[in-house]
């Protein structure tokens, strides 16, 4: 699996069957992914799913309100449904 | 006028039906067309005899006659009131607290509890139910995942190991219900999502049951409350889960309030590929947990980060444990039209297995196990 932070305009591009996990930022302008893709056009890539909640929590004020991050878990369990949450 | 029936032996539609009774109307002179007109001031004894029935003064306060549920003694009453009178609803009790989480996660500031005895080993292979009240403090920004409740391995340091939880995911405004463990270096797990915001077909009964129409699920829009006390306070939602033991996601159903939502339109069984060989254990003790993932706080040793949030507080209350599926109309006398019932005098009450009312401290009505709430989470006034 490989995890990035895109760009919306660059999400829309992206095949959607193959994103597990999807949140947009605060301010909506970005998503961090979980995907089987490579996606080259990409704001940060990370090189595992650690590294990507960890990265989350460090700048937190950009993807959750309450201070925390995205946790390992939130990256494994939360579904992406692309009718439902884009 | 007879003689009416010792108060002690009937309840109030065994009054309706005493007086249609012929050998009584005869007695009283009267003919079946007047049932409708009776001097009950005979009957006030057995009127006010229930008055801990929760219903009582809501049935009967607003009736000419009465008064605060109480019959003047002089006034014909319309005895169709009694006709549906509940006179076996279960007592009320005192119902002024409730507990308080943050939406700080981990242990410091944790509602939790060990059981050591097996009673809460629940897993997809048996029928249960969980049922609790809550009252939403998270803002519409919060962009995560409320842990509403999680039972998990005690000492876990994953959350799904030998795992059932239910959650709130403000990002995509779902109740997600996940259980399953660690299976190797991933995990297994069933789950179901219902969300509330979509009048879709396969959403729309949870959009109606919600309440909350296009926008999402929070402290600023609780949708359809109930009433938590019988008095004014009308904030908090009764979210209740049942499982029928099938261990798949279609095994299980979402009660808001009482309004059956049905079994998830978001389903994911993650129990292919081998995994279904690592069932959720019947022997580990288990840790429940209320307002939190359940696992330490801060950095664990691998690394990852675990949520140390603060932000607007949520209250939680009347928690309860079943052993059994409770079926529509047992969910629907649970929440008691909005006031919580004592759960001990429910129906199912011998498969109520765990049971906190949070009245002044964490301690169990039912079963040996009291949480213990630390940090900034508190027992509070409703």
């Amino acid at each position: 699996m490989n995890y990035y932070i895109v760009t919306a305009e660059v999400f829309d591009t992206l095949n959607k069957e193959n994103i597990t996990f999807m949140r947009k930022s605060i301010d909506r302008t970005q998503r961090i992914i979980a995907t089987t893709d490579t996606v080259n056009d990409r704001i940060r890539k990370f090189n595992n799913i650690e590294t990507c909640s960890n990265y989350t929590f460090t700048n937190h004020s950009s993807w959750v309100g309450d201070g925390t991050g995205i946790e390992v878990e939130e990256l494994e369990e939360n579904t992406y449904i692309p009718e439902l949450d884009d | 006028m007879a003689i009416p029936p010792d108060s002690s032996e009937i309840n109030k539609y065994g009054i309706y039906k005493e007086i249609k009774d012929d050998a009584y109307i005869a007695a009283g002179d009267m003919g079946e067309e007047d049932t409708d007109m009776v001097d009950m001031s005979a009957y006030l004894q057995t009127v006010t005899l229930n008055s801990n029935s929760p219903n009582y003064v809501t049935k009967f306060g607003n009736h000419a006659g009465f008064s605060s549920g109480v019959y003047d003694g002089e006034s014909q009453l319309d005895l169709s009131i009694f006709g549906s009178y509940d006179d076996d609803a279960a007592p009320a009790f005192a119902n002024t607290k409730s507990v308080e989480k943050s939406l700080a996660t981990g242990e410091s500031n944790s509602i939790t509890v060990v059981d050591t005895d097996d009673t809460f080993n629940i897993a997809g292979t048996d029928s249960w139910t969980i049922s609790f009240w809550v009252k939403a403090g998270w803002s519409v920004n919060l962009n995560t995942n409320i842990h509403f409740f999680i039972i998990q391995k005690s000492g876990a340091t994953k959350q799904i190991e030998d795992m059932v939880k239910i959650i709130y995911a403000e990002n995509t405004n779902r109740i997600e219900v996940r259980y399953g463990n660690v299976a190797g270096s991933g995990q297994w797990y069933n789950q179901g999502g219902w969300l509330f915001h979509s009048q879709a077909s396969q959403y729309v009964a949870g959009y109606n049951a919600a309440g909350s129409g296009s926008t999402f699920w929070s402290s600023s829009n609780r949708g359809n409350t109930g009433d938590d006390d019988g008095g004014s306070e009308t904030d908090y939602t009764m979210i209740t889960v049942t499982n029928d033991g099938t261990n798949t996601a279609a095994s299980l159903r979402l009660y808001w309030n009482a309004t059956g939502i049905g079994t998830a339109p978001i389903q994911t069984n993650n129990n292919t590929s081998g995994r279904s060989s690592y069932p959720i254990s019947s022997t580990n003790d288990r840790r429940i947990s209320i307002g939190s993932n359940g696992v330490n706080s801060g950095q664990a040793s691998n690394g990852q980060q675990r949520k140390t949030g603060d932000n607007s507080a949520t209250k939680y209350n009347d928690l309860t444990i079943w052993n059994k599926k409770l079926s529509d109309s047992e969910v629907t006398s649970l929440y008691n039209n909005g006031t919580a019932i004592d759960a001990t005098t429910h129906s199912a009450q011998s498969n109520l297995i765990g049971y906190w009312k949070w009245e002044g401290n964490g301690n169990a009505t039912r079963s040996n196990d009291n949480f213990t709430v630390s940090g900034s989470s508190s027992i509070v006034n409703k």
